[in-house]
């Protein structure tokens, strides 16, 4: 990383460092600490460290048996100025498992680097590798966050890259003091990601999003998008519209997220959707529930699919999460093969 | 462990009283702030807002998790218990943001807000002093006069 740094950028970079170290008052100012699933933080500098670390065993029914390091996560945030933030998220991803592993270079990417300058209070624009907006569980994918092993199909690379490069300019509004969240952005992947040695990612895209509060306890959002693949350059481009829901209250959640996917060509368009629950049982164990629906031509193959999951979560501390589930459906075996998932994934 | 302030709280959350004392939200005398709703707050304390209207950054304070200011805070501006809040900061910290900073006192807030541009905290009415000027009166339902001690210099 340090080798793409111009001496000029060093230089910036470390007189914005030694100023933040001055930005408090000696007399209040807060000593560094480590909280378990929180990072460590420099409050003088406003800086902070972490990450978080996934290992799961899937027992599918057809292919082989698979335990692996899922993920490796380490965040680096800092923001050397008011207006100012550094958001870095370096990734090893799918490097050990018993059934193939990957050379720790390749496994290794900038899974999000990107700034955001804060024009104002309500208006944000980011630069950078960031999650594509598109739903809910693209943007809070990690595994110490989501209740399940396995993904929901709408939600899977395939259909979308998860990360854009480019420009998204966020503002916020206030409707009857609900917030509403709108973001526009732009991406050229094809010539920006020069970080990712993956195949799944946008040649280029452009959409937006919206994300309204309808309670203290449900939020509706819409996404559109429209892209191109990079391995596909030359094909039609994609138009992707999509609509989630979220109600959580007193560790109840119901969430539901559906897309439509459109191209003109040969990629063809699917529809989907997921709906899950979540039920508090007794002694931070909770019981997942959710239904999957995927029909039309997903990555170039036909497919009319029906999953089912059912499962546990047993969260016995904040940032730690053991799940188990089974995965079940009808004309699911090529792209969600049913048997059992497990993992443990935690913050650190 | 809960202590007997926090058991003595939750009776009082429990039979709410018809009377209702505030919390008073305070900033340096030097941090502007106009046109404060409990919106704004939320967004500020919920760190969904980060800069203020002179482009500086928020420091949102907060007293420790047992203290029944913070409990009573907690439930009145975000209607949610601050257990209750930890997934929200675990979506977060993914994000890249933490929870506000923890002082361990009244007293400590009143000083890192007024050493601080930027810096919101919350105490009760029988706290305040010339150090701070009050941004936000947020009446509670419950009854805080007992947790009124000056705090310590």
């Amino acid at each position: 990383m340090v080798k793409f740094l111009h001496p000029g950028i060093t230089l910036l970079l470390l007189m914005l460092w030694q100023s933040t170290w001055h930005a408090s008052w000696a007399d209040t100012s807060i000593p560094p600490s480590y909280h378990w699933g929180r990072g460590i933080s420099w409050p003088d500098a406003d800086f902070n460290l972490g990450g978080y670390v996934n290992v799961s065993y899937q027992h599918p029914e057809k292919p082989a048996n698979q335990l692996k390091l899922d993920e490796l996560s380490l965040f680096l945030t800092w923001s050397p100025h008011h207006r100012i933030r550094f958001f870095s998220e370096i990734e090893v991803d799918d490097w050990l498992s018993t059934r193939q592993s990957d050379s720790f270079s390749h496994a290794l990417r900038a899974e999000r680097l990107y700034v955001d300058l804060l024009a104002s209070e309500t208006t944000t624009v980011r630069l950078g590798k960031f999650l594509t907006p598109i739903g809910r569980w693209n943007i809070i994918h990690a595994a110490p966050l989501i209740w399940t092993t396995t993904r929901p199909l709408v939600t899977d690379e395939t259909l979308f890259s998860p990360h854009l490069n480019g420009i998204m300019l966020t503002q916020r509004f206030q409707l009857n003091e609900h917030n509403l969240d709108v973001s526009i952005y732009s991406d050229h992947s094809a010539r920006l990601d020069i970080f990712d040695s993956s195949t799944t990612g946008f040649g280029s895209a452009f959409g937006g999003r919206v994300n309204f509060e309808l309670s203290e306890t449900s939020q509706i959002g819409l996404s559109f998008i429209d892209f191109n693949t990079e391995v596909s350059p030359n094909a039609d481009r994609n138009d992707l519209l999509g609509v989630d829901f979220l109600w959580k209250k007193d560790s109840y959640e119901v969430s539901a997220e559906a897309i439509y996917r459109h191209a003109s060509d040969s990629q063809g368009q699917e529809q989907g959707f997921y709906l899950q629950g979540i039920a508090p049982l007794a002694g931070h164990v909770f019981a997942i529930g959710r239904y999957e629906y995927l029909n039309g031509t997903h990555h170039f193959i036909t497919t009319d699919t029906h999953v089912g999951v059912a499962g546990l979560a047993w969260r016995p501390f904040v940032p730690l999460v053991f799940k188990v589930e089974y995965r079940f459906g009808a004309q699911n075996e090529p792209i969600a093969p049913s048997g059992f998932f497990t993992s443990i994934s935690m913050f650190f | 462990m809960m202590n007997m302030r926090t058991l003595v709280l939750w009776a009082l959350m429990a039979c709410p009283p018809a009377y209702a004392d505030d919390i008073l939200v305070i900033t340096g005398t030097g941090t502007p702030f106009t046109n404060a709703t409990s919106k704004r707050l939320e967004n500020i304390f919920l760190r969904k807002t980060l800069l203020n209207e002179d482009g500086i950054r928020w420091i949102p304070l907060n007293l420790n998790p047992d203290n029944p200011i913070r409990q009573a805070f907690s439930d009145t501006l975000f209607h949610r218990h601050i257990d209750a809040l930890e997934s929200y900061w675990n979506e977060q910290y993914f994000q890249g943001i933490t929870p506000p900073y923890v002082v361990a006192s009244v007293e400590a807030m009143l000083r890192f807000v007024t050493g601080t541009r930027g810096a919101i905290g919350y105490i009760l009415p029988c706290h305040l002093d010339e150090r701070v000027q009050v941004v936000f009166k947020l009446p509670t339902p419950y009854t805080l006069k007992p947790y009124c001690q000056k705090p310590a210099q």
